[in-house]
């Protein structure tokens, strides 16, 4: 339902973003995952259309047989909140301080569709049954400071999918919550999901949240999709050196759904940090940082696909955590 | 809530008594004897002493001070010795052209100030935004007083459309009345509108920044959309607290505004007062100016916590 | 060894030239705007010392009311038959005296005041900010005329008044940048090696809020330039013989039927001084600190 393909993001002529190829098939649950400044959350405001001006976007984005780069501003604002809808890493600043719950959940639903008064607020109270919060009726009427960071969440996740998207971006959604409602959120997140049918892209730098969401996962460094494929196949046999650093930061990885059992746990983290904006390497962009690096890597390699639709690009590959 | 309005109200108090311990001293004691300032230094002994009597300047200071503040307290507000006016009569009779100069100038500017910042931040770093920027910087540069002076010229002496100067007041003839004033508030209205407008651009600016206007993008607004359903209502708070500022503009606006267009109002009456070396007259005029803007203040203050939600429920706020 | 001499000889040098150029291009063109109507503005005021067309308040009754191009009279004459050129330039003088002594005193004090309040206990700094809040809030014709109403109309009152009027401004830009010095880790730990307050504020607080203060002044001069034709307009400012752009254009405003173009020149004279000191500030806000380049500096 959503595929990039050849997406290129400049922005003050350096290229952000390089995405050749990336999909996201109808109900499915795609993790998108890497370091802070690796180009994921580029990535989901690139699909969005909410980059900055000063950015150039090449390439495609279709969504459902539309290329959503070839829209405007008023175009794109019909496929924003209706058919996509977006959660964001900080909810008490992703809200509008001085706006009632209700009138921002239902912000999307006076929008795009012909409800009015009653049913729009009947819908609202339906909404947020869905994500669990109490007393709906009352809270419709509350302000954002007068909630903990897990009802605005809530509240952000009800007015997300309050018009029915059929797919829902959630960039970093948990990030900023305690541990313990990071769990119940995500939880949220995966059974609203199934419900509804909902495709769901959850962006995170954290590879065990992620394991705990998705059915596949994309691995994204320096705005390069690095490896892909389902879950499975990536943690438990990672090809690029670059996910296997990231794996190895965090050796917890669970087997079963326990989530509180791993969080927190990540203990080795990869050498260096990630290069400022233009200040990449030519070839493998993470060649400065690998442990595995050969001269090979100066050049950049060309995607592989093995079975289960597992892709990656790298000259080394191992299949095993870095040591 | 209780606690915001509380503090307002005692700032209002506060910087009411300072004014007036201001206004008060520098009257009495600056330059010399308020007596001679009135009659001049050739004035006859007897008229001297009556009217130091009169005035009650025999008096310790701070007898002479609070003798003051009760009268202005109970509307006494002196008589001018030249025109032998009770001066709170004449106020009252002068408020009409003022009040329309500074009502009809809120109504211009305030709209006006909001579409302009408003379009101006919306479309910044795009060409558009540059016309409202020189519009501005012109608008701020211009003398109100050149401006009123032009408008004359052009409007009312070669164009004939509207009155060069008189007032005719709104009781007698509304239509009639308002045509009196729209030179003077356009001429009022033009600097205050420029000095709002860059506040208001700066207050979007500012606003458009915020995590929540994304959202609101997020959810289909477009930013134009975003900017005025989200944006202007989050902008206001910032800007309600220098609307405090523009009141006083307005004013000051208002006593060049109707010396240019000799319109019967309060400004013309002190700056007449003020050249008849009334002393009197312009300490308790000033005073009450002064009051008006002060209680304007206050009024706002109580806006912008009942705008506000955070403050609303809040008990102790940092404003 | 001879070719690096000649390569480091010269490479220094065509490096600062062109960095200098590429320096002097970033610079924003409100500053160049601003600076050019300034110098022109000063350069004016300079010449009057030694040279105008006419003498101060030569009369040429032969000449009344001569319109522009009149030989003798580029700009023609005023009422009484005064030269327009030399009134304006005499004008400019007194502008800018009037400003210049208000804007560095009121500079100087409100300053001093902000930075006190900004340096003084937190019991004591919210109700003294409300305070010169409220005091930003009254407008500096009101001032005018109490001190006017006592001392008489004149140059002193007019430069009182515009004193009294921008010492809350300079106080109230002051508090809130000094605040976030003085809290800043750095400066804290000066206390703890023995300095004391008026020591930090000179030599820490001070020096980073100067380029702040730079742009005030600009600012603040802009507006000295309004009021003080304003007060002059209203017959509150600087009597005759003095001449004034201010009163100038009260003179004109009886003549709007007979000479309608005398109003063009003294307002046009204004506007374009105080446009040169606000876009002279816009500019040197952006080149000072380019990250907040944000208009509306009260």
């Amino acid at each position: 339902m959503l595929q990039l393909r050849d997406v290129r993001v400049v922005i003050d002529g350096h290229e952000i973003i390089r995405i050749d190829e990336l999909d996201l098939a109808p109900g499915s649950r795609l993790g998108l995952v890497g370091e802070s400044g690796s180009g994921k959350t580029m990535t989901a405001k690139a699909i969005a259309g909410l980059l900055p001006d000063e950015s150039k976007v090449s390439g495609s984005v279709i969504f459902e047989g539309q290329d959503l780069l070839t829209l405007n501003d008023r175009e794109m604002s019909k496929v924003r909140g209706k058919r996509i809808g977006f959660v964001f890493q900080d909810p008490a600043r992703s809200l509008n301080p001085m706006m009632r719950i209700g009138k921002q959940v239902s912000e999307a639903i006076r929008i795009h569709s012909d409800l009015k008064g009653d049913a729009v607020t009947a819908k609202v109270i339906d909404l947020l049954h869905q994500v669990q919060l109490p007393e709906p009726e009352t809270l419709l009427r509350r302000y954002p400071h007068q909630l903990s960071g897990g009802q605005q969440q809530r509240v952000m996740i009800a007015a997300a999918i309050a018009a029915d998207p059929d797919l829902l971006i959630a960039d970093e959604p948990t990030t900023a919550l305690d541990v313990t409602v990071q769990e119940e959120i995500l939880r949220l997140l995966i059974s609203l999901s199934e419900e509804r049918k909902m495709s769901l892209m959850f962006v995170s730098h954290d590879l065990g949240v992620i394991r705990f969401v998705c059915d596949r996962v994309a691995v994204i460094y320096g705005g390069n999709i690095v490896e892909s494929g389902r879950i499975e196949d990536v943690v438990a046999h990672p090809m690029h050196r670059y996910t296997a650093a990231l794996l190895a930061a965090n050796p917890g990885m669970p087997k079963d759904d326990n989530f509180s059992a791993f969080i927190g746990k990540r203990l080795q983290t990869i050498t260096g940090s990630v290069p400022a904006v233009g200040k990449f390497p030519s070839g493998c962009r993470f060649r400065n940082r690998c442990l595995s690096a050969t001269d090979a890597c100066s050049t950049m390699p060309s995607p592989i696909t093995t079975g289960n639709d597992h892709r990656y690009l790298c000259w080394n590959p191992g299949d095993r955590g870095q040591s | 809530m209780l606690k915001h309005i509380f503090r307002s109200f005692f700032t209002l108090i506060f910087a009411a008594l300072v004014g007036s311990v201001v206004v008060f001293v520098l009257l009495r004691q600056l330059g010399g004897d308020v007596v001679t300032a009135m009659l001049g230094k050739e004035a006859a002994p007897i008229d001297v002493s009556y009217l130091r009597e009169e005035l009650g300047l025999n008096q310790p200071l701070i007898v002479q001070y609070l003798n003051w503040l009760g009268d202005i307290a109970r509307g006494d507000l002196g008589t001018s010795y030249a025109m032998k006016l009770d001066v709170f009569t004449e106020m009252m009779r002068r408020l009409g052209p003022t009040a329309m100069l500074t009502i009809g100038g809120l109504i211009v500017s305030v709209p006006l100030s909001l579409i302009l910042g408003t379009y101006s931040a919306i479309n910044a770093k795009k060409i558009r935004s540059g016309f409202v920027d020189v519009f501005t910087t012109v608008g701020i540069a211009v003398p109100t007083f050149w401006v009123g002076l032009l408008f004359a010229l052009l409007f009312g002496v070669r164009l004939g459309w509207l009155p060069t100067g008189g007032y005719i007041p709104f009781t007698e003839d509304p239509l009639q009345s308002i045509r009196s004033v729209i030179l003077p508030v356009a001429a009022l209205s033009l600097g205050v509108t420029s000095v709002f407008t860059r506040y208001v651009r700066t207050a979007m600016l500012d606003v458009m920044n915020e995590d929540f206007m994304r959202s609101a993008m997020a959810r289909g607004r477009t930013r134009r959309g975003a900017a005025i359903i989200h944006g202007v209502r989050n902008a206001s708070i910032p800007l309600v607290t220098v609307a405090a500022l523009q009141f006083g503009q307005l004013i000051a606006g208002a006593v060049v505004v109707e010396n240019v267009f000799v319109l019967p109002g309060i400004g013309r009456l002190i700056v007449i007062s003020t050249l008849g070396r009334e002393v009197v007259v312009v300490q308790s005029l000033a005073m009450v100016l002064m009051l008006i803007i002060l209680i304007l203040n206050f009024l706002v203050d109580i806006a912008y916590g009942f705008l506000d939600p955070r403050i609303r429920d809040k008990e102790s706020v940092d404003v | 060894m001879s070719d690096t001499s000649t390569i480091t000889a010269h490479t220094p040098e065509d490096v600062s030239v062109s960095r200098l150029r590429k320096r002097l291009r970033a610079l924003p063109i409100t500053l160049y705007l601003g600076g050019t109507l300034i110098s022109l503005f000063v350069f004016v005021v300079l010449v009057s010392f030694i040279w105008t067309p006419y003498p101060a308040n030569k009369l040429n009754l032969a000449n009344r009311m001569a319109p522009p191009g009149t030989p003798g009279f580029l700009l023609g004459t005023d009422r009484a038959g005064r030269d327009v050129i030399t009134e304006l330039m005499l004008g400019a003088r007194n502008s800018l005296y009037v400003s210049v002594v208000s804007t560095v005193v009121a500079m100087f004090v409100g300053t001093l005041i902000g930075l006190s309040i900004a340096g003084s206990n937190k019991m004591l700094q919210r109700p003294l900010t409300r305070l010169v809040d409220t005091g930003l809030a009254l407008p500096g014709i009101l001032t005018a005329m109490v001190i006017a109403a006592k001392l008489g109309a004149g140059n002193t009152t007019a430069t009182i008044a515009i004193i009294a009027w921008q010492i809350p401004v300079a106080a109230r830009v002051t508090i809130g940048p000094a605040r976030q010095i003085l809290a800043l880790d750095y400066v804290e730990a000066a206390y703890s090696y023995g300095r004391k307050k008026p020591y930090v504020i000179r030599h820490h607080v001070l020096p980073n809020i100067s380029p702040l203060l730079i742009v005030l002044g600009s600012v603040m001069f802009a507006a000295a330039i309004l009021i003080e034709a304003a007060l002059a307009f209203l017959g509150v400012g600087v009597q005759p013989p003095t001449s004034s752009w201010g009163r100038f254009l009260n003179e004109t405003q009886s003549l709007l039927e007979a000479a309608p173009y005398l109003m063009f020149f003294p307002g046009i004279a204004i506007v374009l001084t105080t446009l040169g000191f606000n876009l002279l500030g816009d500019g040197l806000r952006t080149a000072l600190d380019p990250q907040q380049s944000r208009s509306g500096l009260a």
